[in-house]
């Protein structure tokens, strides 16, 4: 019945995005698409960054894109799949971004032009909840996990979320729920192998 | 012996706890404000773009078109003004200046005279003669 709704919501926007006449009530389609899917989309991103007000910045990302690219999409999976794939891969491109600011200013720190600003805590302040999980803790596991390949750190993420069944992590991932079982497998161990590695080095 | 590995064990446990431990976050009431904001300007900006190369296109052909038709007309000008007929006295004068410019003393070793001739051609058979006694 969802997935129904889904599809005639999908092609409603589609069909009406076509016009321009009809833009206020795209519009509300499109509110309508959002109001539904921001919490998972939001969470997906949370999974990946950890840090809220990166999610919801990436959350907008995602719909942005959604709606600039709602005309191309071709219907050979669910809209919600297509959009949490956009999320995931918004996701991965923030933390790739991350990886190479991080490289960059460790550059910059050896060659001696260090920016004191960017030593400043993130802004993970306004969320209490990883505070007391421990900054130090989801630091060393953000680090782990950024070693992992992006399919294994993209199966096993989306596992830890509610909502995911590891059919749509596959359908999301566009491959078989047997290799997303692998893949989930195959992160867990390498996870425990770096943390283990990890904490007794330190 | 067991207590590092267990102590190890303990502290992966609790760093992959961290994820399981993240709350499920509930987006904003301006979530949607803002997005729809962000559109707005993202698609206002796209069209006036838009718009502003459109004209921008047609400006820049136009200033194209214009700058070929003078280049032509220019070159044409040139062109029927270089074909004006060349008068009988001043073909006589240009003539005349040549013939002084290359008849001068300066030029003379470019004249080759019989006697220099004759005289290339004896030396040439002295050599010779030299070489093959």
């Amino acid at each position: 019945m969802e997935e129904a709704g889904e599809i005639a919501l999908t092609a409603e926007v589609k069909s009406r995005s076509l016009g321009n006449n009809a833009v206020t009530s795209n519009n509300e389609l499109f509110r309508a698409l959002v109001a539904e899917h921001q919490d998972m989309v939001l969470n997906t991103c949370y999974r990946f960054v950890m840090n809220r007000q990166d999610a919801e910045d990436l959350a907008q990302d995602v719909f942005v894109e959604v709606h600039r690219s709602l005309e191309s999409f071709r219907e050979e999976s669910k809209l919600s799949t297509w959009i949490y794939r956009i999320a995931v891969t918004k996701s991965l491109d923030h933390l790739r971004r991350m990886k190479r600011k991080k490289r960059f200013s460790s550059i910059k720190r050896i060659i001696g032009i260090d920016d004191p600003a960017e030593d400043l805590p993130s802004t993970s302040g306004d969320n209490p909840e990883q505070a007391l999980a421990g900054k130090e803790r989801a630091g060393i596991l953000q680090d782990a996990l950024n070693t992992l390949p992006d399919n294994q750190k993209t199966a096993f993420l989306l596992s830890k979320q509610d909502g995911y069944t590891n059919s749509e992590i596959a359908d999301i991932l566009q491959t078989s729920v047997s290799a997303v079982e692998s893949l989930i497998h195959r992160a867990k161990k390498n996870l425990h192998d770096k943390l283990s590695r990890y904490y007794t080095n330190n | 012996m067991k207590r590092p590995d267990e102590h190890i064990e303990a502290e992966i446990r609790r760093t992959l706890q961290v994820l399981d431990d993240l709350p499920n976050l509930k987006a904003s009431p301006l979530f949607r404000v803002h997005l729809m904001q962000r559109i707005e300007t993202s698609h206002q900006s796209a069209s006036g773009y838009g718009t502003f190369r459109q004209t921008e296109g047609f400006r820049m052909k136009f200033a194209v078109a214009a700058i070929l038709l003078v280049i032509n007309i220019s070159s044409a000008l040139l062109f029927f003004n270089s074909q004006e007929p060349l008068s009988l006295t001043d073909a006589g004068e240009a003539i005349e200046q040549l013939s002084d410019d290359y008849s001068g003393e300066e030029l003379a070793y470019y004249v080759e005279t019989d006697d220099t001739a004759s005289n290339r051609q004896a030396g040439d058979q002295a050599v010779q003669e030299n070489v093959n006694p």
